[in-house]
């Protein structure tokens, strides 16, 4: 058979071809090939029943979703989601994961609020602190308190959450509190001293002991503007909680282009997304949140 | 020699086969700043209040500043007997397209007297508006929309409202006006049962007389989700009352990307500006107000109109 020019100038000309649809997509920014080039840590609240049923599983379809790191919501007798601290560490560092940070609940009782003695909550932020540490944790969360409160009461919690914050940095590790909505509601005892319990917190507290961890919705449902609230505290939010009504983008509820540019100012030092609500697949769902930050060019990337 | 002619010319031909597919898919990837200067001006609107007391001091001069901004059109809120900020309709008209801008809409509003509510009969109000809708015809707007109504005592109030409302939006209609009701946070508190006084006046207004011009930022201040209120109540939010705690875009409590998404699904035709509170002049934040939205990749030029 004669070999026609037609043939001997296809390959070349088809290989032009795609060595230019392979320049093309390479620079023309659709990320869908690329890996995730932004760091960001899930709050396993999000997926919190597969991880009190399956954590390794669990931890793995995070890990495939993007995730660079994780928040626990799940710390009851000396364990995370049934494992030790040891075990939880190495399952998070298999999947390819860092052990972030942890939410725990440890509120003082009607006594150590009167009495200003909190040795009996301290004895449990012993243990605490010491699996936390055995766990790798960088941060530990506060993630409730009974709050609006009669300034008494505030006035306990913020010694209280100093004593920890100590304990805390004795072991290497920040201890943080995070808010929910009626956090910024305002609170008459208070008396002009601050507009509400976060900004109380936030006024009478170290900030080498105690910082607040952010959450965004919560924030909104509670009146106050994230991004304006931690440019009027700079340094004090080692990590913002970036959480929307569900998936982020989609309720019109929170500007993350403010949240993320306040972020420097606040002392930013991780973003951690959680995702409250029922769904048929979590999983689709995280990953368009994921896929919302990873397109967003308000959230930096690693190099930056 | 043939060979190698006719490799170069193949060579060639898929070569620039291959950039205009590139063309086509990086188009999208252009830089923003040649984007926006290469894009048609935006449509946006300025609501006065913004800058009332500039308004107060010196309207004709306040009113040249918003069109030199990049303001398109103004919504007034300055009507009172028949005129507009102390001007003749034909005047405030006037000074606004001199300034190149159009006189879109008027926040206007006749509460209901208590003899009105009391007689369940509004047909005194509804003489005042027979006056105001021809001095409003005159500035050449499109659309009045009542900034506000009282929290209702009981249903039946609430309901001679709606009646009211939609009794003078087909007075508008008939005009070749479009009338709409403006909210703030209150309106998103229940007023029958867990319904709130909102959703009650989204289903007991004729969606042809009565459009809704969603206040974004007082809707999150009211704990909705605005784009939740679109998908609810497709088409009703002919205008949006672009909001935030101060300079749009710095508080955080909006999520403009994700409403500007979902536009379309609530009938969005314009967007109107207001900034009520300010971190630097009010001049100032209102520009600053003016470039987030220009410089928003999310915010188109024009909004299909329905």
């Amino acid at each position: 058979m004669k070999i026609t020019y037609t043939s001997k100038l296809m390959a070349p000309a088809l290989l032009l071809v795609a060595i230019s649809a392979w320049a093309c997509s390479a620079i023309s920014g659709k990320e869908a090939i690329k890996p995730a080039n932004k760091e960001i840590a899930l709050q396993l609240y999000s997926v919190q029943s597969d991880m009190k049923k399956d954590p390794r599983g669990t931890l793995n379809k995070v890990a495939r979703l993007g995730f660079a790191a994780v928040e626990t919501a799940d710390y009851k007798d000396g364990k995370f989601y049934g494992l030790t601290p040891e075990e939880f560490r190495s399952e998070v560092e298999k999947a390819g994961m860092i052990v972030l940070s942890s939410h725990v609940v440890k509120t003082l009782s009607q006594k150590e609020v009167r009495s200003g003695d909190f040795s009996d909550s301290m004895r449990w932020w012993d243990k605490a602190v010491s699996d936390h540490k055995r766990a790798g944790m960088k941060y530990i969360v506060m993630a409730w308190a009974p709050f609006p409160a009669d300034i008494s009461v505030l006035d306990a919690y913020c010694k209280y959450f100093e004593q920890i914050g100590k304990k805390c940095r004795d072991a290497g590790i920040k201890f943080g509190y995070h808010n929910h909505y009626k956090d910024f509601y305002p609170e008459k005892s208070l008396g002009g001293k601050a507009k509400n319990s976060l900004e109380y917190i936030l006024l009478k507290t170290d900030p080498n002991l105690v910082f607040v961890q952010i959450d965004t919705h919560n924030a909104v449902m509670g009146g106050g503007a994230p991004a304006e609230f931690i440019r009027s505290f700079p340094g004090r939010f080692k990590l913002l909680h970036i959480k929307d009504k569900y998936v982020l983008g989609e309720s019109g509820m929170v500007g993350f282009d403010a949240v993320f540019k306040s972020a420097k100012t606040g002392g930013a030092e991780g973003f951690i997304l959680e995702q409250e609500g029922e769904s048929a697949n979590p999983y689709d769902d995280i990953a368009k949140s994921f896929s919302y930050l990873q397109n967003a060019p308000f959230v930096p990337s690693r190099s930056e | 020699m043939k060979y190698i002619n006719l490799f170069f010319c193949a060579a060639l031909i898929a070569l620039s086969a291959g950039l205009t597919a590139c063309n086509t898919t990086c188009a999208s990837a252009q830089s923003p700043s040649s984007a926006v200067a290469n894009a048609p001006k935006k449509d946006i609107t300025l609501q006065l209040y913004s800058l009332r007391s500039d308004m107060k001091k010196d309207p004709k001069g306040t009113i040249k500043k918003a069109g030199e901004m990049g303001y398109t059109a103004v919504e007034a809120a300055g009507y009172s007997d028949g005129k507009f900020y102390g001007m003749t309709p034909e005047e405030f008209k006037a000074e606004v397209e001199k300034a190149g801008m159009k006189v879109r809409s008027s926040h206007t509003s006749k509460k209901l007297s208590p003899e009105e509510v009391k007689n369940n009969n509004f047909s005194e109000s509804l003489k005042w508006w027979e006056k105001a809708i021809p001095a409003h015809k005159a500035t050449g707007m499109e659309y009045i929309v009542v900034p506000s109504i009282p929290f209702p005592k009981n249903i039946k109030e609430m309901q001679l409202y709606c009646d009211y409302l939609n009794a003078v939006g087909k007075m508008c209609r008939d005009a070749g006006i479009k009338f709409g009701y403006h909210n703030h946070s209150f309106e998103m508190k229940p007023v029958k049962d867990k319904l709130s006084m909102y959703e009650y006046m989204l289903q007991n207004t004729n969606p042809e007389n009565v459009f809704f011009e969603m206040d974004v930022y007082w809707a999150v201040m009211g704990q909705q989700s605005p784009v939740e209120l679109f998908k609810k109540y497709p088409n009703r939010f002919r205008l949006l009352h672009i909001k935030d705690l101060k300079e749009l875009g710095e508080s955080g409590m909006v999520g403009f990307d994700a409403i500007f998404k979902n536009a379309h699904i609530g009938g969005v035709e314009g967007i109107v500006v207001e900034v009520e509170r300010y971190n630097y002049e009010p001049a100032k934040s209102v520009k600053l107000s003016y470039d987030y939205l220009n410089n928003a990749p999310f915010v188109p030029a024009t909004y299909p109109k329905k």
